[in-house]
């Protein structure tokens, strides 16, 4: 007789296609196509038939030859997303601008007071100033006018451009000052305030004004005064080009955002925490109630909001009420989150503290039933329910060449990370954990200050390269590989992601190795974080060590470096653990739906 | 070591047909490579076509990077064939989009993202 087993995931529906002899299957035939609509619903039945059809077509069978569909008991958990910025960075009065034009003009320290460039004929010799040029004034009449206001005994120090015309500028005085240009919003540099204004050489970056002491030099501050400018030379530090002036009420602040309380109510206590004290804090405190049964923000605050937000969101997902969604896992990691400095002049950021945070929801039961009555309806074979995810998938995984039980399975989905384990004797235990590949996407789009997820999404999935001419690459290996073609003009001397659909420029000015860095760190912190944290929970003895075959299946095990992050990690618990292999042939893809194939012939 | 000191100085050329050029649009451009700190060399020529000039610019630069000026504005590269130059723009008076076309010359010396020119 003919066995098709259909897992219906949040994004993929697989078949696995058999025919049973005196009890023993042999496999024919695999389906794969993108679920319809949200797992555990009606609109499933489309992508159902679909992946069906598929193997069917593959195997040289019809819908009619097929003898029993059995499709997965889905578990019904669903997660979400959120992050929160819980410091912010305020400049008032314009007391620094710290930005890296690309061509910033001259070289040197100089200190004055600033005056607008119209101005500058009222300065009285040997007065010393810094001259503000905006846009309307061209290279040539500036830098003339600063000619002659030299000549005439006014020590003109340096300027601040709005243009990008520093060199410019700079190749046409006689006496060389620092240059600092494409300054944006120049109208908001205070005029008549003392100023000190530095550009470090090619290569270099400012010594003097990222240093406290260096502007307590230049501006003759009291030890007290000098506490106050810290986070002004910290917020400089790094930069080709700065310029700090002194007003009387100017400051630069860091400030703490109250992120809020949250609670988390476990099974037999509470705990409450504060979320600035930051993701090990809140993580910490998980672990100690588990097992959770709800989490809640402290109403009004940041916290709570966006708990509600996920929650709100589950609900509209599940069509039910929000306070009948109940958070029973949290993952928060500590992340940063580039943030246009408030009253900046030159769009100045700086990396402000955030904590992401995945949620994870059970949703009512899903209605399988439903979908199985309406499927037997539709395509006219007997459709039966076969059983929680995880054995299925448990049955699935021990089809990889070289596992064995006791065995541990984990499953890295979109929105949850899943893992159960087989005892020797064959009892089985599951767990479901927030934080999955949609937190990765999450924590890469907000570290490199992506308002969207397209070009995050891609990051996580496609290794980087940089465009080195425009006939060659260099890959995140160093290897170099030539084209024949010129590449196009749009992506030279860029980052590139190496899509499937070809090369994507990363726009901005982040390096191939801090993209790298950042992409690793995310899956790090979710992927390897969660795989032993599932494992923690899943341990008869709650100790990892204790399992010594782990398997990774689901879409996030198919990604090029999440299993090596994984092996490596729990290599230091002594444990076996890999990508695993479904009957030999389909990686780590299909452990369900063979699971569903084999738990017939058990029954039988 | 031999080093030759009569070896000529790296620049990005620019060859225009003096019939066709505004001294002003020239003049836009070289800023555009002054402001990039790239050296460069204007020379007049005779009347040709836009390509023509500017592969034969790339050709005689000995960083491999010409501009040529005459019915249109074109950046070449010298290991580009011919009829595909770089960038390919009309005759404009646009301050700004000149000097991004003599700022790419020099950005494709020194290696560094070009700025947008076809659509500005």
């Amino acid at each position: 007789m003919i066995i098709a087993g259909i897992d219906i995931g949040n994004a993929s529906t697989e078949t696995a296609l058999a025919r049973y002899t005196n009890g023993t299957p042999q496999f024919l035939a695999s389906g794969i196509v993108p679920t319809t609509g949200m797992k555990g619903t009606r609109q499933n039945i489309h992508g159902i038939f679909a992946s069906l059809k598929q193997a069917l077509t593959q195997a040289g069978l019809t819908v009619e030859e097929v003898d029993l569909i059995r499709i997965n008991e889905a578990a019904p958990v669903i997660g979400d997303v959120a992050m929160e910025t819980i410091t912010e960075t305020i400049i008032t009065e314009s007391t620094m601008i710290g930005h890296n034009p690309s061509t910033p003009g001259g070289l040197g320290t100089g200190v004055g007071t600033t005056v607008h460039m119209r101005n500058i004929d009222k300065i009285a010799p040997h007065e010393s100033v810094i001259v503000i040029i905006p846009r309307d004034i061209d290279f040539e009449t500036s830098s003339r006018i600063i000619n002659e206001s030299l000549a005439r005994g006014v020590y003109v120090n340096g300027a601040i451009v709005q243009r990008d015309d520093g060199v410019l500028i700079n190749n046409r005085l006689n006496k060389k000052i620092p240059i600092v240009d494409e300054v944006s919003l120049i109208d908001k540099v205070p005029l008549g305030m003392w100023a000190a204004i530095e550009v470090a050489a090619p290569g270099n970056v400012v010594e003097q004004l990222s240093n406290p002491y260096g502007i307590a030099t230049v501006f003759d501050l009291s030890s007290e005064e000098t506490k106050q400018i810290v986070p002004i030379s910290r917020a400089l530090i790094g930069n080709r080009s700065a310029v700090v002036i002194k007003t009387p009420a100017g400051d630069v602040k860091e400030r703490k955002i109250p992120a809020g309380k949250i609670t988390i109510h476990g099974k037999h206590k509470n705990a409450v925490i504060n979320i600035d004290d930051g993701a090990d804090v809140v993580m910490e405190a998980i672990r100690s109630v588990a097992p959770v049964e709800d989490v809640e923000g402290e109403a009004g605050t940041n916290a709570g909001g966006m708990l509600e937000r996920v929650r709100q969101t589950m609900a509209n997902l599940t069509d039910s009420k929000p306070n009948k969604i109940k958070i029973q896992d949290l993952l928060a990691v500590d992340t940063f989150v580039p943030q246009n400095v408030k009253g900046g002049v030159a769009e100045e950021f700086s990396m402000e503290n955030a904590v992401g945070i995945a949620a994870m929801v059970r949703a009512d039961k899903l209605q399988m039933d439903q979908i199985a009555r309406e499927l037997e309806k539709e395509v006219g074979v007997k459709v039966e329910v076969g059983g929680v995810e995880a054995d299925m998938a448990i049955r699935g995984a021990l089809t990889t060449p070289g596992s064995n039980k006791p065995l541990a399975i984990i499953d890295m989905g979109a929105g949850s990370t899943d893992a159960a384990i087989v005892s020797g004797s064959g009892e089985i235990h599951s767990i479901h954990l927030a934080g999955a590949g949609n937190m990765v996407t999450l924590l890469i789009a907000s570290e490199l200050g992506f308002d969207e997820l397209a070009f995050p999404e891609d990051i996580k999935k496609y290794p980087l390269a940089k465009v080195e001419t425009l006939f060659n690459i260099r890959h995140e290996d160093g290897t170099v590989e030539f084209y024949d073609k010129p590449l196009d003009a749009s992506t030279f001397a860029k980052v590139v992601i190496l899509t499937p659909n070809g090369m994507v420029p990363i726009p901005g000015n982040h390096s191939m190795e801090r993209i790298r860095a950042v992409r690793r760190e995310a899956k790090t912190k979710v992927f390897v974080t969660n795989a032993i944290r599932s494992l923690e929970r899943v341990s008869p003895t709650g100790n990892v060590r204790d399992i010594q075959f782990v398997t990774l299946v689901g879409g996030s095990a198919l990604d090029f470096e999440i299993p090596q992050l994984v092996t490596d990690a729990l290599a230091q618990f002594s444990i076996v653990a890999g990508r695993a292999n479904i009957r030999a042939t389909e990686g780590p893809r299909n452990a369900v739906a063979t699971g569903l194939v084999l738990a017939y012939g058990e029954e039988a | 070591m031999n080093v030759s000191y009569e070896s000529p100085k790296p620049e990005v050329k620019v060859f225009y047909n003096t019939n066709t050029v505004n001294m002003k649009m020239l003049e836009q451009i070289l800023l555009g490579m002054e402001e990039e700190g790239i050296p460069y060399e204007a020379v007049a020529k005779k009347r040709s076509s836009a390509i023509v000039l500017g592969y034969n610019a790339a050709q005689a630069s000995h960083l491999g990077v010409g501009i040529g000026i005459d019915e249109c504005l074109v950046l070449h590269f010298i290991k580009l064939k011919e009829s595909q130059p770089l960038f390919k723009i009309p005759l404009t008076m646009e301050e700004e989009r000149l000097r991004a076309l003599g700022a790419n010359a020099a950005r494709l010396v020194k290696r560094m993202p070009f700025k947008d020119i076809e659509t500005s």
